[in-house]
């Protein structure tokens, strides 16, 4: 083990230690499946706009955003227009109106809003089905890191990151993830904020850079990616944000409407900073490093071989936290939906809060462990495999979504027709593309077919919806 | 006939397979080593192995603003001169026109002041994935040693004589350099790595405090 690995297994244990910690107490504290799903309904906007930018902000960011950045320069900065919209979207939308409605997952959400218990079936199979794409990336980033760190083969690394999680999220639930979200953003934020000065300084200044990455490609400090690509990545994550299922939760564990509101706003906060951290970052690690094996490397060598040893290894740290962290909150939002959704409301209608609460805890072992075949496989990198994800959650859910939280029509039948128009378009469009060049993007396709759905087949049928005003069985 | 014919698809399969299966041009070998003349001035030589050839053939040298790359000469495995340019744009270096697999780059760069980034070329083509197969070494003047830690880390073998064993080719040596009786503490402490680990350790202790002190007040 050489000396910078050595710092790395120090800290990572100290922090993983206090990680495990935080979570015995969250066990002792979770008594009921809505505890385990909503942390009591006690967070405040501080805390909340922490969890929510560290919900969000994960190896998707801390890896295959700077990954990005560091191979095609800083066009991929416009990306962050369309998080911030969607953020606005949410905030304004779908929120505090979510909050309001009271239910406990997004399935339940639906099934209520449109009296449709196909509609709750068929969304908690698309969460699990887009989450666990997203759990890929996850697991193919832990792998990337721990190879850069060690050289140890991306196996090991991602049985380390399931059993770390396992322990944490089996344990707690949101209660004691939402304390340690709250510790792991203010580590990436420090991190972040401090390796900007550092990566600077070592190269000689961010003019000398620019002037050294236009020599290598003009493209990397002018446009790579044209703009109709640009707006169709933008659209992608802001539309995938405003209806994310697994932030969705996290609303529900605020206080109220005006707590989800503010936790927005400041959750803007720390998403500017890291944003502009992790582009100069991905800019300066590819001037001081011009050819890594994979761009996915970039911020863990970064990390490595330029930071001081105890920043670089508690940015490491943090980075595999917020790995840990969403693939937390993916396993808690895909396995609400198969223990409340599923098994609670197709298989044993009578379960227990035990019992339902036991098969959540089951189906986080089993979904934990789906995704590891496709990471070891790498079919691309990190930032690739989260823009197909946001496609697809923005096609399943957005429609309905925002249409269902603030109009008073829609029937189960639009509502179903709605999500698998979108996942039909989306779906077809990629497959398309995958052989045929083509300017526009899977996810407007997959919108306008959802949409197109939804009023077409509400045009022709009874609106039989419950009203804005939360149902009584809301919850159930 | 019709066996020659079957042995005849299983062959254009192995091939399409082999193909396929081809790995990319990687980086085999690279060998650097800064030797200082001076505290103003170094030579380096860095010799490069890629797995074949071919590429975008060109290097980029990035010396800062004071200082001057003089003797670039570029030579292949058996010592013969390339017919290579070396030409200045725009603050940057280029070196075009290298196409053998393996080659040697030499020249010596001199700042106006104290040496303290030394360029290294880098090229555009990659190691492998768990390999390190780039090796640097650097040689300090007499009666010099380096100031605190450097870019990237090496390992002294004594005061004089560092080298770094790495899974990619850096741009740049980061390396402050002074007579061994001019260092003083200050010049140990107060480095970027010191300053940007304390901000570190700082930050979190503070972020504690406001979160003790904020639990405190929720439940009084």
């Amino acid at each position: 083990m050489n000396p910078l690995s050595l710092h790395f297994a120090v800290v990572a244990a100290v922090y993983f230690a206090v990680v495990l910690g935080i979570g015995v107490f969250g066990m002792r504290k979770t008594k009921t499946e809505e505890d385990f799903l909503t942390a009591g309904r006690s967070i405040g906007p501080w805390v909340g706009g922490a969890v929510l930018a560290a919900t969000q902000i994960s190896a998707g960011t801390l890896v295959g955003t700077v990954g990005r950045h560091y191979s095609t320069g800083v066009s991929w900065v416009w990306v962050w227009p369309g998080v911030w919209c969607g953020w606005l979207v949410s905030a304004i939308f779908v929120g505090p109106k979510l909050r309001e409605f009271g239910a406990v997952t997004i399935p339940a959400y639906l099934a209520a809003r449109f009296r449709s218990e196909t509609a709750r079936l068929l969304s908690a199979i698309f969460i699990i089905f887009a989450y666990m794409i997203l759990l890929v990336a996850q697991y193919q980033a832990c792998g990337v890191v721990f190879e850069s760190i060690f050289g140890i083969r991306p196996v090991y690394a991602m049985a380390i990151l399931t059993v770390s999680t396992l322990l944490y999220t089996t344990l707690g639930g949101v209660r004691s993830s939402s304390y340690i979200d709250f510790l792991q953003i203010l580590i990436v934020v420090s991190g972040l904020v401090l390796s900007v000065p550092v990566l600077v300084y070592m190269f000689g200044g961010l003019n000398h850079a620019g002037a050294y990455l236009r020599a290598m490609d003009t493209r990397i400090t002018g446009s790579w990616y044209n703009g109709r690509q640009l707006f169709g990545f933008a659209l992608s994550f802001g539309l995938a944000i405003a209806a994310a299922p697994y932030e969705m939760v996290r609303f529900n564990s605020m206080r109220d409407k005006a707590t989800v509101r503010n936790a927005i706003g400041v959750c803007f906060i720390f998403q500017a900073l890291i944003g502009s951290c992790v582009l100069i970052m991905g800019l300066m690690t590819r001037a001081l490093f011009p050819a890594l094996p994979s761009p996915d490397q970039a911020s863990s060598i970064m990390a490595l071989n330029v930071l001081p040893p105890l920043v670089g290894s508690l940015f490491m740290v943090a980075l595999l936290s917020a790995i840990m962290s969403n693939v937390n909150a993916i396993l808690l939002v895909a396995s609400a939906g198969v223990a409340h959704d599923i098994y609670g409301k197709f298989i044993n209608r009578r379960a227990s809060e035990s019992v339902k609460l036991l098969v959540n805890r089951a189906s986080i072992v089993a979904l934990s462990l789906a995704p590891v075949w496709f990471a070891l496989n790498r079919y691309t990198d990190v930032q690739s495999i989260v823009v197909v994800q946001t496609r697809f959650i923005a096609s399943f859910f957005f429609v309905p979504m925002i249409i269902g939280l603030n109009t008073r029509g829609g029937n189960s039948a639009s509502a179903v027709s709605s999500m698998a128009g979108g996942v039909a378009g989306c779906l077809a469009w990629s497959i398309w593309t995958a052989r045929h060049a083509s300017n526009i993007d899977a996810v407007e396709v997959g919108i306008a077919c959802s949409a197109l759905s939804y009023f077409a087949v509400n045009a022709f049928t009874r609106s039989d919806a419950a009203s804005l005003s939360r149902p009584a069985d809301a919850r159930s | 006939m019709r066996d020659h014919r079957y042995a005849r698809l299983v062959l254009v399969w192995v091939a399409l397979y082999l193909c396929g299966n081809a790995q990319q041009r990687h980086l085999a070998e690279y060998q650097a080593r800064v030797e200082f003349g001076s505290p103003a001035a170094a030579s380096v030589s860095v010799s490069v192995r890629t797995s074949a050839a071919g590429g975008s053939g060109r290097l980029l040298l990035a010396p800062q603003a004071d200082q001057t790359i003089e003797g670039i000469t570029v030579t292949d495995e058996g010592g013969r001169p390339v017919a290579a340019e070396a030409r200045w744009e725009d603050g940057v270096v280029r070196i075009e026109g290298i196409v053998p697999e393996a080659f040697s780059v030499r020249y010596r760069v001199t700042a106006s002041r104290t040496l303290h980034r030394i360029p290294l070329p880098a090229p555009s083509v990659a190691a492998l994935p768990q390999q390190r197969p780039v090796s640097i070494a650097v040689v300090l003047p007499r009666g010099h040693v380096a100031v605190a830690n450097s870019f990237p880390g090496l390992q002294w073998r004594d005061a004089e004589h560092g080298s770094a064993q790495l899974a990619a080719v850096p741009s740049v040596i980061v390396l402050r350099v002074a007579p061994r009786e001019a260092v003083t503490p200050a010049d140990r402490l107060l480095t970027p790595e010191t300053l940007s680990t304390t901000a570190m350790l700082a930050l979190l202790l503070l972020g504690s405090i406001f979160w003790i002190a904020r639990n405190r007040r929720r439940a009084g």
